[in-house]
């Protein structure tokens, strides 16, 4: 699976994306992706798995950030299904991480809330995801999705921020395929 | 998964407190799960700490399974690992699948909102 994200909009303007719990405001210039999450080394994700927004995020130098409360209300998993596999020390609040696996949607090209017909990309987290727990203050607003994991994967993407798009890829194993 | 697990060694028992991470140690780590962490696991991840240099010089970039003090094995992606741990008949919890890389600071920066 080559390609991941294709022509994936980021818009200057504020947008809303809908959530079973309800509508979630987007920030301008927000780059979104949609992920589900699930507990470490599943054959497949399974299809009830909902899907929910993360914010690429540039600035984030570790894997995956999102709250107990988010994983729990809009990933739908319990925090006791993803095993405690290491701490993370973020703003001087001590974080756990958590073993889980990140899977993210392949867009329709063009469109940020469409999603193409392929099975998502499994992001293999070396460390986990941190999870920001409800009784320490601090949580952000929206999951993030930070360099480490990508890194890590060994991805590739590209922004044009002339168009505001972007793409997402595995490794290139030939130069002259283009994105 | 590995025929030959590699630096399998006796160690002796992780205390539940005895161990700090980043300052933290288990019994206040639990405290902030609120949850309790699995001697197994413990055990597990103490093993995989002695093991690393060992393992980082022999297996870089891959992964390794642990489940108390012994490595059951190392694969080139966590979901086979994992496959193979549950297809032996192990539950999620009694075991970790880690990656072989080196620790790095667990300490990192956020945006103020987002």
């Amino acid at each position: 699976m080559p390609r991941i994200l294709r022509k994936l909009p980021f818009p200057a303007q504020p947008t809303t994306v809908h959530l079973p719990q309800g509508p979630v405001s987007i920030k301008p210039n927000q780059i979104i992706l949609w992920v589900s999450i699930t507990p470490s080394g599943l054959a497949n994700l399974p299809g009830n798995a909902p899907r929910l927004p993360a914010v690429l995020d540039t600035g984030f130098n570790n894997t995956f950030l999102i709250t107990e409360q988010q994983l729990v209300e809009w990933a739908g998993v319990p925090t006791q299904e993803l095993p405690w596999i290491d701490t993370l020390k973020v703003e001087g609040q001590t974080l756990p991480l958590r073993d889980a696996d990140v899977w993210i949607h392949l867009n329709r090209p063009g469109f940020r809330d469409q999603f193409a017909p392929q099975p998502p990309f499994r992001l293999e987290l070396r460390g986990g995801v941190a999870v920001w727990p409800t009784g320490v203050p601090g949580g952000r607003r929206l999951p993030l999705l930070g360099i480490l994991a990508l890194r890590r994967a060994g991805l590739q993407v590209a922004i044009d921020f002339h168009t505001g798009y972007l793409w997402m890829r595995t490794h290139r194993r030939f130069w002259w395929f283009g994105w | 998964m590995s025929d030959h697990p590699e630096n399998v060694q006796e160690s002796p028992p992780v205390s539940g407190t005895a161990m700090p991470i980043l300052g933290t140690s288990f019994a206040e780590l639990e405290r902030l799960l609120g949850e309790t962490i699995a001697p197994i696991v413990v055990q597990a991840w103490a093993a995989f700490r002695r093991d690393l240099p060992g393992l980082l010089a022999k297996h870089p970039g891959k992964w390794v399974a642990y489940s108390g003090d012994q490595q059951l094995g190392i694969g080139t992606t966590k979901t086979q690992l994992y496959q193979e741990c549950l297809r032996r008949g192990l539950a999620r919890g009694q075991f970790l699948v880690l990656s072989i890389e080196p620790e790095m600071p667990q300490e990192i920066d956020l945006p103020l909102d987002v």
